[in-house]
């Protein structure tokens, strides 16, 4: 840990250099992360209000687009953060080679350049839709903060692992693809889990995801903080996964340069 | 660096070993994770380095020489610390500062600016430390108004240059260089060895990897050969050096001995070949204009006709002539299953006095390699005015 700290320095250059490399010489720069999202909010919003006219008790006097707006982001920060981060090691394979550093900076700095660029979209649409009138709840925002924490913890643990594995097997990366569109799917985004069977629920509440997403959107759609227990102990649990992750990764980072 | 007193041991290796997987398909990348997760070492390996004992002491420069992928570049990175060492230990006392590619840290879309801050945090430097020795980096480099400039528009000797100059800011207690010094300018490389000089007689600790022994004898004291991971020779730079070019040049003579082996090995071999019926370890003497007759008996492993290459070359080696037999459309003779014999003639032969050396080869039939190698000394004698190597056909023209 303290090893980290003294490097923080470094970290802070790796991530000054996702941010910057993510979008250096396209025209929109930024805003593509941005965009992204919002094109996908625009899609999903077409297809299930105006094609399927969907509608739920949760939404009350919500918007669908609101709704999926405040499952869409953390999750694409989940998933970019762990597609993008997967390649931190096998895409610095000059440095990795040459210099010594904690390779794991690589994975944090990559992770972390994705969810600061969400983190800051979600705040960007949701203050966008609140202006279009959307009545959102913001006193609950600690919450929400907390959630993203719980997130972006997760991210790191299981991006440690990929990236790790992604040296020695090419196949990790190809994996993800499918695993996380199906993941995508089973995780209340695009619907509440209230609409899910009731046979189908409890294993449902095994992807974490679902109690990350289940608060955000309680304290900003209704204004309650609700299943706190439940990111407390999944805070724990990511806590847990980072740790032990680190641990393997560290095992095998010696080793980086040998398959790389 | 001031804090250490002369003489301390910086770095110190015992029997330190690298070996590399060999994982070349899927199942067997996938069996060497799983043991490296389970603390297990590399099914299958091979052994780039084995048994390295070696200690640097504080002030002291090491030149590490060798063939290429001997165990140089692999010793250096386990020295600073990027390649984990599969076996024995290994003690490091000081900062290192390593230049085992010049900019290896290097981002190319950065400017040379923001690459600077990069690199020296990757050295452990915080914004403020670099900042205050960001004029000195500027200075060394020496590149202009190129610094806010992408490094992708860099030629590889202005990133040369930056890389040494950020390397050299930080006043490691240890510095490794591998093969640097050959990518500079002159000027440049001036500049490094002066620097190198100085950083040395401050106290400072060197170890330089390079093919120049001349850089090796001026910059080290001490040298270490390594060859095929072993360390084949260590001590003083200039008596390791001499050894490793004596080895260097026996080994590239041809070898008399060889003709054994490589018949064995079943390799196409020149068994022996004369000069005018003279064997050639004795070598001829000839007037100019004499007939000149080689001959030589060829050893092929699969019975096919080989290929024989006729060289001459001059003393000094410059080459003059050289044809094969090949190109001449000329079939060996077959005597034995295996045995072809040649004959190749001068005829008043056109070499002006002075010594030569006559080359043969034998090849395999498409006359694609170059198997083995048989030299014959030639001196021609003789009064001559005329200039040159050799008498080329000519006349003068009334006009």
């Amino acid at each position: 840990m303290s090893e980290l700290w003294r490097q923080r320095w470094l970290f802070l250059n790796f991530f000054k250099r996702e941010l910057k490399s993510r979008y250096s010489g396209t025209l929109g720069g930024g805003l593509w992360a941005l965009g992204q999202p919002v094109l996908l909010l625009a899609i999903y919003s077409f297809v299930f209000r105006k094609v399927f006219k969907v509608g739920f008790p949760e939404l009350g006097e919500h918007s669908f687009t609101a709704f999926v707006a405040c499952g869409l982001w953390p999750w694409m920060a989940f998933q970019e953060g762990i597609q993008r981060g997967t390649q931190a090691v096998v895409g610095n394979a000059g440095l990795v080679k040459k210099v010594m550093f904690p390779h794991e900076l690589l994975v944090f700095a990559s992770v972390g350049a994705t969810f600061a660029l969400h983190f800051t979209g979600f705040f960007v649409i949701l203050g966008v839709l609140a202006l279009l009138g959307e009545p959102f709840s913001f006193a609950g925002v600690m919450v929400v903060l907390g959630a993203w924490l719980v997130m972006l913890t997760l991210a790191c643990g299981v991006t440690l692992l990929t990236s790790a594995a992604q040296v020695f097997l090419k196949d990790v990366d190809q994996l993800l693809g499918p695993i996380l569109m199906i993941m995508f799917y089973i995780t209340p985004v695009l619907y509440p889990i209230s609409q899910v069977p009731e046979s189908v629920r409890g294993p449902m509440a095994l992807n974490p995801l679902v109690h990350v997403i289940g608060p955000i959107r309680s304290s900003l759609m209704q204004g309650v903080a609700s299943g706190l227990g439940e990111l407390a102990g999944l805070f724990g649990v990511a806590i847990v996964l980072v740790v032990v992750a680190r641990g393997l990764f560290v095992r095998l980072s010696g080793y980086f340069e040998d398959f790389i | 660096m001031s804090a250490m007193n002369d003489g301390q041991v910086l770095i110190a290796l015992r029997d330190v070993g690298k070996a590399y997987p060999i994982a070349n398909t899927a199942a067997s990348r996938v069996k060497t994770l799983a043991a490296l997760l389970m603390r297990r070492g590399f099914p299958e390996s091979f052994h780039a380095l084995s048994g390295i004992d070696l200690e640097v002491r504080q002030g002291e420069s090491l030149g590490l020489i060798g063939v290429n992928g001997a165990g140089k570049s692999t010793l250096l990175k386990i020295i600073a610390g990027v390649v984990r060492p599969s076996s024995g230990q290994i003690g490091i006392h000081g900062r290192i500062s390593a230049l085992l590619e010049l900019g290896a840290g290097f981002h190319p879309e950065y400017t040379g600016r923001q690459n600077v801050f990069l690199a020296t945090s990757l050295m452990g430097l915080s914004e403020r430390e670099t900042r205050a020795c960001l004029d000195a980096i500027l200075a060394f480099a020496d590149i202009g108004e190129h610094i806010d400039q992408p490094i992708k528009h860099y030629s590889s000797g202005m990133v040369v240059r930056l890389g040494f100059a950020v390397a050299t800011a930080v006043r490691p207690d240890i510095l490794i260089t591998d093969e640097v010094l050959a990518v500079g300018d002159e000027s440049f490389q001036r500049k490094c060895i002066a620097w190198m000089e100085n950083y040395l007689s401050d106290g400072g600790t060197l170890l330089l990897c390079a093919h120049s022994m001349f850089h090796i004898q001026k910059l080290c004291q001490k040298a270490a050969w390594i060859h095929d991971g072993k360390l084949k020779s260590y001590g003083d730079s200039h008596r390791v050096t001499r050894e490793y070019l004596a080895w260097h040049d026996a080994r590239n003579a041809p070898k008399a001995q060889d003709h054994a082996q490589a018949v064995k090995s079943g390799n196409y071999a020149l068994v022996s070949m004369t000069l005018n019926g003279q064997p050639s370890h004795e070598g001829a003497v000839l007037s100019m204009g004499d007939n000149l007759r080689v001959g030589g008996r060829v050893f092929s492993p699969d019975g096919r006709t080989p290929t024989v290459i006729m060289g001459f070359v001059r003393k000094d080696g410059m080459p003059i002539y050289g044809v094969s037999s090949e190109m001449d459309g000329y079939e060996l003779c077959r005597r034995t299953a295996n045995e072809f014999e040649f004959e190749f003639e001068l005829p008043e032969l056109s070499l002006l006095p002075g010594e030569y050396t006559v080359k043969g080869h034998a090849l395999d039939p498409e006359g694609y390699r170059l198997f083995d190698e048989l030299t014959s000394d030639l001196t021609v004698v003789g009064e001559c005015r005329e200039l040159g190597v050799c008498r080329l056909p000519h006349r003068w023209n009334i006009v």
